[in-house]
């Protein structure tokens, strides 16, 4: 049954194509190099090394991770945005307590954001973040000298993570994102398509059967059904994968963070 | 094997292939929806966030700007509308017109320079700043999985069952281009 093999293959490549089309380009986003990614190339060697030792030393005693990431410009989206974007992308901070914390900085706009993690939210509440900038970060900033602010910054967000040892907020009240519908054989569109191919194998089995019955000719074999198939089977996917694409991929080679997510909290300024 | 059972044996398997996608689609949609209404409790637990910080915010300006009765007051009244706005539609609009009127008084608040210095407001201010961020975020993901339900019960054959079954189009939380900005304060 020639036909059916043709249907078979033809409803695969609907599924294939709309698949493809589905996904949708999103935005650029780096990947990390490391606890710091100095894409605008404000840090000399020195403050570089110190800090990744105090990130190091904070995810050593308390699991929470701190990423560093310079830009020249987060263009066309927000640094409010850009950062959420990166948070969610890295997926900072360690899965379940969500302990992570993005520092940001777009040196051709100016701007700068410091991004908490679910589980930081308790500790370092928008208004001590705000503070931090405001006292450690900004009066360096303003005055030219980044990898002084960056330094003094990190190691004033530091010390308070520190200081609230490794229970730090009572767990995130964020817990597993609801997961995605990835479920058994009747699910979505796998169960249409299943159903399909059931009831045509079946319908071509049982008219086969019966026209050997009554005329005994070749091959034959009804040609007329297979039109709609691919037609159904394209359009039922399609819808289906769309909901599929845009998830995340896991980050580098540096080992990567630890699966955290973040509301969008966390304070940002311009300097 | 007489044609009749052959026949009576592909209605039933037709049946079941039938009966099989009804169900799928809606375990489907049943999944969907309830994300929808996890998402939006989140949106929710932001926007009483921010209706907590309000007071707060309204006593330190009044403290710099008492004279700034119009605006005070126009925050005032958003912020009632908002707890008693009920269904989701009627919060997105009240929730919309509270945004605008916090922008505006961010215009105001430049007028006092002692105000914008001040290391109450500040505070407040980032506070409130990080809450915005964190509606714009939830209300992103919210609609999100709007998206991908109304298209599910849009496109076919999920539009057939959809109105069998019962499901309805969500709205979408759609922010006014003013009130997308998160506020900022230059100081």
């Amino acid at each position: 049954m020639v036909w059916l093999r043709r249907l078979g293959i033809g409803a695969w490549l609907a599924v294939l194509v709309s698949s493809a089309l589905a996904s949708a380009a999103a935005l650029e986003l780096p990947a990390p190099a490391g606890p710091v990614t100095d894409l605008a190339g404000i840090l000399d060697g020195g403050t570089r090394q110190r800090l990744v030792q105090i990130i190091e030393e904070v995810r050593g005693r308390t699991t929470a991770e701190i990423a560093i990431l310079t830009v020249q410009s987060t263009a066309p989206e927000t640094i409010e945005g850009y950062s959420v974007a990166v948070f969610d992308q890295w997926k900072i901070g360690k899965r379940g307590q969500d302990n992570g914390l993005l520092l940001l900085v777009a040196v051709q706009e100016r701007r700068l954001r410091i991004t908490t993690g679910y589980g930081l939210e308790g500790i370092l509440p928008d208004g001590k973040v705000g503070e931090i900038r405001d006292r450690e970060i900004l009066p360096s900033f303003r005055a030219g000298r980044y990898a002084e602010g960056l330094l003094r910054g990190t190691e004033a967000l530091a010390a308070v993570i520190l200081a609230q040892g490794k229970e730090g907020a009572p767990g995130s009240p964020q817990t597993a994102r609801p997961a995605r519908h990835r479920s058994g054989l009747w699910s979505g569109s796998t169960g249409l398509l299943l159903g399909l191919f059931i009831l045509l194998v079946l319908f071509s089995a049982a008219l086969s059967a019966m026209e050997r019955r009554t005329s005994p000719r070749g091959r034959g074999g009804p040609r007329r059904g297979g039109f709609w198939g691919p037609f159904w089977i394209g359009t039922g996917s399609g819808g289906s994968f769309g909901g599929w694409s845009g998830g995340g991929f896991s980050s580098g080679s540096f080992g990567g963070f630890g699966g955290g997510s973040t509301g969008g909290g966390g304070a940002g300024g311009g300097w | 094997m007489k044609p009749v059972w052959i026949v009576l044996g592909v209605i039933v398997l037709v049946v079941l292939a039938v009966g099989g996608t009804i169900v799928s689609k809606w375990n489907q949609l049943v999944a969907m929806d309830t994300d929808i209404k996890s998402k939006w409790a989140q949106v929710e637990n932001q926007l009483q966030r921010r209706a907590d910080l309000i007071p707060n915010l309204v006593e330190t300006v009044k403290g710099f700007a008492a004279q700034e009765r119009t605006i005070l007051e126009t925050i005032a009244n958003a912020r009632a509308k908002m707890a008693g706005a009920g269904n989701v539609q009627d919060r997105i609009a009240a929730s919309n017109e509270l945004s605008s009127a916090l922008s505006r008084l961010l215009v105001v608040v430049e007028n006092y320079p002692q105000l914008k210095s001040d290391a109450t407001f500040i505070r407040l201010m980032d506070e409130l700043a990080g809450t915005e961020n964190r509606l714009s975020v939830e209300r992103k993901r919210y609609n999100d999985a709007v998206q991908v339900y109304n298209v599910s019960i849009r496109q076919f054959p999920g539009n057939l069952m959809a109105s069998l079954l019962g499901f309805k189009q969500q709205p979408f939380f759609e922010a006014p281009p003013a009130a997308r900005q998160v506020p900022q304060v230059k100081f």
